[in-house]
């Protein structure tokens, strides 16, 4: 029986404006257990994304959370002054975004930005930062480390920036990742790479993902369990097999539908006859 | 649902209506006709001289006081904008047009054109504006369809080089390409399609324009290059009223220049409306 | 063996075919900063009238280049480019210009592919004006019937682009297509900039529409259920090259080239229970030095030395189905090939 790694109760998230406030998350639980996958699926303005930054307090201007609660491990996150989330973001939760090159900031090669965030966290020698980001480098599956190491973000190519992104999420050893659309723009058999990456790591290092995507075929191949979420709330949740087989909601039905397509191959192929 | 004629050349944006444009626009039109209104609603003329009433201080009969020559200055102040606004608009205005239609030429035909006109633009940047005017205005002749001239040759590269980099930029962006796709023939492109996406900065750039050129006018009278005593113009008045400054006849040069922090301040405005305007209609 | 050029039998006259590719070159020439970039490479391909044909790869295949050229969008090195019989390579730019009324092209970018300053009524009524002589009332009402097919209601006709969703603003494109009833569309990724549910929509419609009207369709897509849900045909590119053509379900399901094997397997099914097809495939597309002989050879679990040779040539594997590689036709087993566990960068450095 796992235990309880993220708990998300009753989330509920506004913007302020001078003018006006809009409500932005209307109540979002979410639930996920230590060494799973934990897949949040909707569409543009789901709010999916909203809810993993108000998970670790990275709120746009004028974003306020007005209820609800964010327990990690026995920690309530939402209690954290920033000072406070600052040790836990990238310490205890690390986290990835789309388009890695554009995540990666540009001035300085790999390994001095991966030092660097060893440096506000863990307390190394310069040599055993050196070891560690070398290692972690290897970890990801990238094999000439030196080289990439050197790199600068522009001049490497996208599955190996991405790459190099989750080694730096890495690094001081979190035990649950947030990937926000971590495949998104990459090209499918690169997306493939990097989500067996993400599965093999999790083995490795015992590590707890939430991954955030539009894409239900991420979610049916990789994750233990999802939360299905549109306009703010969550419609329908639970272990995979059971909401992508035998879905309740329909919107969900709706999602699904969406992504196979398979009514208009049944309509092409009918007017064939 | 009203329909336009889809033949018609596309309109400004509607709903424009802003407190900077209105305010700048009203302003401008303000002075403009009351160039004409108080010269006629005055007693006074505003280039006979009247040597008797010579250096009076302002009071009800001449609420802007008399200069040296006892031209009444508050007559002379409203009646000004006739050459001020006249000149600034024919000179910024022609200035614009040639350098919109240069800077869309050259930004959309790639390759050398483009550059030698930047570097050209560059060239003509690079002298301190009222010492290239005054330069300019004496070597063809110190008249104002000269300064006309002037004013719109040193607003060229300002205009050129704005949209340039704005049809550099539109000429990558996808309709563009898709109205390649759907026929249009090179000529029909760049005037319905790119020249109008272009046009953002330049207007904008126009009210800018606008004042500086009032400032400019201003600075060639004071340095008596342009405009003739006795015609009214802000810059000679203030020209002549400043050596009165110092013997305590203070109202000579004052109110010529508020006029003209005004005109230079409603033109800013004016700028600002427009921009404001514009972004509401397409984004 | 069937011409090895095209999967088209030869005795087939050429106007039967709505677009005919052959021999197509593109390279892109090397600017301040930027390598030479060869981006299509003796591509040759047929689409009969009333087919929707689909090109399918990742970044740096090629396949938008190809769009672009085949409308003449862009200018072609060499080869031949016939759209409904007519020679698009020669073409006159006035004779082009008016061609194009009946050959017409679809964006991935629904928003940028309109002007920003005209209202969607005058952006559907824009190729009207081109190339027909409606006028007023006439053309609106034209107009007004173009958004009744592509579902739009008539008072969106007044708005500008930025005040439609992403939805409705490809289905402007779409009916700005179809006003001068083409019987081409090239659709270049027409739904990946849009989110799921709409896809689906605007892909029904796009379908209906074929239907209705007999329209040929080149669809450009990354996503291979797109693909099989629209296309009867797929080729499918692999940095600049033609490495597979035949029948969607065929090509498909008995995919005869390992790179097709691998993008296939690379689909994520929506069913839980369906796992992927293929093992994942190593390394990334390498910008740089194209390889001399198979273009996919540097990262293909069952390369030869012949491989490294020279460019295999498109082979019959069966009736319409072709591919380029040495092994086509011998049954061969991926997954035994490539290595357990998570896939390494492939050795390669992944710097450009």
């Amino acid at each position: 029986m796992s235990e309880l790694l993220l708990d998300v109760r009753g989330l509920e998230l506004e913007i302020a404006t001078r003018r006006t406030s809009t409500a932005i998350l209307h109540g979002v639980d979410l639930a996920l257990d230590a060494g799973q996958m934990h897949g949040l699926v909707g569409e543009t303005g789901s709010g999916k994304s909203m809810t993993a930054r108000a998970i670790v307090g990275l709120l746009p201007p004028g974003g306020r959370v007005t209820a609800g609660s964010v327990t990690f491990g026995d920690q309530d996150l939402l209690a954290k002054t920033e000072a406070e989330m600052r040790e836990v973001r990238g310490a205890a939760i690390g986290m990835i975004f789309q388009n890695p090159r554009t995540a990666l900031y540009p001035m300085l090669n790999i390994e001095q930005q991966m030092s660097n965030v060893i440096k506000s966290h863990l307390d190394l020698d310069k040599a055993e930062r050196v070891a560690r980001v070398r290692e972690h480098l290897g970890l990801v599956g990238i094999d000439d480390v030196d080289r990439v190491a050197k790199a600068y973000p522009h001049e490497l190519s996208g599955g190996m920036a991405q790459r190099a992104v989750i080694a730096m999420a890495l690094v001081c050893g979190p035990s649950l990742l947030i990937a926000d659309e971590p495949t998104t723009g990459l090209d499918a058999t690169i997306q493939r790479q990097i989500l067996e990456l993400i599965r093999s790591l999790q083995d490795q290092l015992t590590l707890s993902v939430l991954i955030i995507t539009h894409d239900l075929g991420v979610v049916a191949q990789y994750c233990d369990t999802v939360s299905v979420m549109t306009e703010g709330r969550v419609v329908e949740d639970g272990a995979v097999r059971s909401v992508l087989l035998e879905p309740a909601e329909e919107y969900t039905k709706k999602l699904i539908a969406a992504s196979d397509l398979g009514d208009i191959r049944k309509k092409r192929l009918a007017a064939q006859q | 649902m009203s329909r336009t004629e889809l033949g018609q050349r596309r309109e400004r944006v509607p709903d424009w209506v802003n407190p900077p444009l209105a305010i700048g626009l009203g302003l401008i039109v303000l002075l403009a006709v009351g160039s004409y209104v108080v010269p006629a609603l005055s007693q006074f003329d505003a280039e006979i001289a009247n040597p008797r009433e010579a250096l009076q201080p302002p009071s009800s009969r001449h609420p802007f006081g008399t200069d040296r020559s006892g031209l009444d200055i508050f007559v002379r102040v409203f009646q000004a904008p006739r050459i001020d606004l006249t000149i600034v608009v024919l000179g910024v205005g022609l200035g614009a047009v040639i350098g919109v239609v240069l800077g869309v030429v050259t930004g959309f035909s790639r390759g050398i054109p483009g550059e030698i006109s930047m570097r050209v633009a560059d060239i003509i940047q690079a002298f301190p504006l009222l010492i290239l005017a005054i330069a300019l205005v004496s070597l063809s002749g110190n008249n104002l369809t000269n300064v006309v001239y002037v004013l719109a040759f040193v607003n060229v590269p300002v205009f050129l080089r704005l949209t340039r980099s704005r049809v550099l930029t539109i000429r990558e962006q996808r309709f563009v390409q898709a109205s390649v796709a759907l026929g249009n023939s090179t000529p029909r492109l760049v005037f319905r399609h790119i020249l109008p996406n272009a046009l953002g900065p330049a207007t904008v750039q126009f009210g800018v324009s606008m004042g500086y050129g009032i400032l400019t006018l201003a600075g060639l009278a004071f340095l008596g290059v342009g405009v003739q005593v006795p015609t009214p113009e802000w810059g000679s008045m203030i020209l002549t009223g400043s050596s009165n400054m110092t013997t305590g006849q203070w109202w000579i040069a004052l109110f010529p220049g508020l006029a003209l922090s005004v005109a230079v301040f409603a033109f800013n405005l004016l700028s600002e409306g427009i921009e404001k305007a514009r972004e509401v209609g397409s984004r | 063996m069937t011409d090895a050029g095209t999967d088209a039998p030869d005795d087939v006259a050429a106007t039967d075919y709505a677009i005919v590719v052959e021999g197509l070159q593109k390279t892109f020439r090397a600017r301040r900063g930027q390598a030479e970039v060869v981006a299509i490479d003796d591509v040759s391909f047929v689409v009969e009238r009333g087919q929707t044909l689909g090109v399918v790869g990742e970044s740096g295949s090629g396949k938008s280049t190809v769009a672009r050229c085949l409308l003449g969008l862009t200018p072609v090195d060499a080869g031949r480019v016939e759209v409904l019989g007519r020679s698009i390579v020669d073409a006159k730019p006035k004779e082009l210009r008016s061609w194009r009324s009946e050959m017409q092209i679809v964006f991935q970018e629904p928003l940028e592919s309109l002007d920003p300053r005209y209202r969607v009524r005058d952006a559907i009524g824009e190729p009207l004006l081109l190339h027909t002589d409606l006028r007023g009332d006439q053309l609106q009402a034209r107009v007004e019937e173009l958004l009744e097919q592509v579902s739009l209601a008539t008072e969106l006709g007044a708005r500008y682009p930025h005040e439609l969703s992403g939805g409705q603003q490809q289905r402007v494109n779409i009916a700005r297509a179809l006003a001068t009833e083409p019987s081409v569309m090239v659709l270049d990724e027409p739904t990946a900039s849009l989110d799921v549910s709409v896809q689906a929509e605007v892909l029904a419609l796009l379908v209906d529409l074929q239907e209705r009207f007999g329209l040929t369709y080149l669809l450009i897509s990354h996503d291979l259920t797109t693909i099989r849900a629209v296309c009867d045909r797929v080729a499918v590119m692999y940095l600049g090259r033609l490495i597979e053509v035949g029948p969607v379900d065929q090509v498909l399901t008995k995919p005869e080239h390992p790179y097709t094997e691998f993008l296939i397997g690379a689909e994520l099914s929506v069913n839980p229970d369906v796992k992927p097809a293929a093992p994942v495939v190593q390394g990334e597309v390498r910008s740089g030095e194209r390889p001399s002989g198979c273009v996919f050879a540097p990262r293909c679990p069952l390369r030869m030395d012949a491989c490294e040779e020279a460019q295999p040539e498109l082979r019959a594997a069966s009736e319409g189905h072709v591919a380029a590689c040495l092994v086509v036709g011998n049954k061969h087993d991926l997954a035994s090939v490539v290595d357990d566990g998570p896939p390494p960068s492939g050795g390669h450095r992944g710097i450009n």
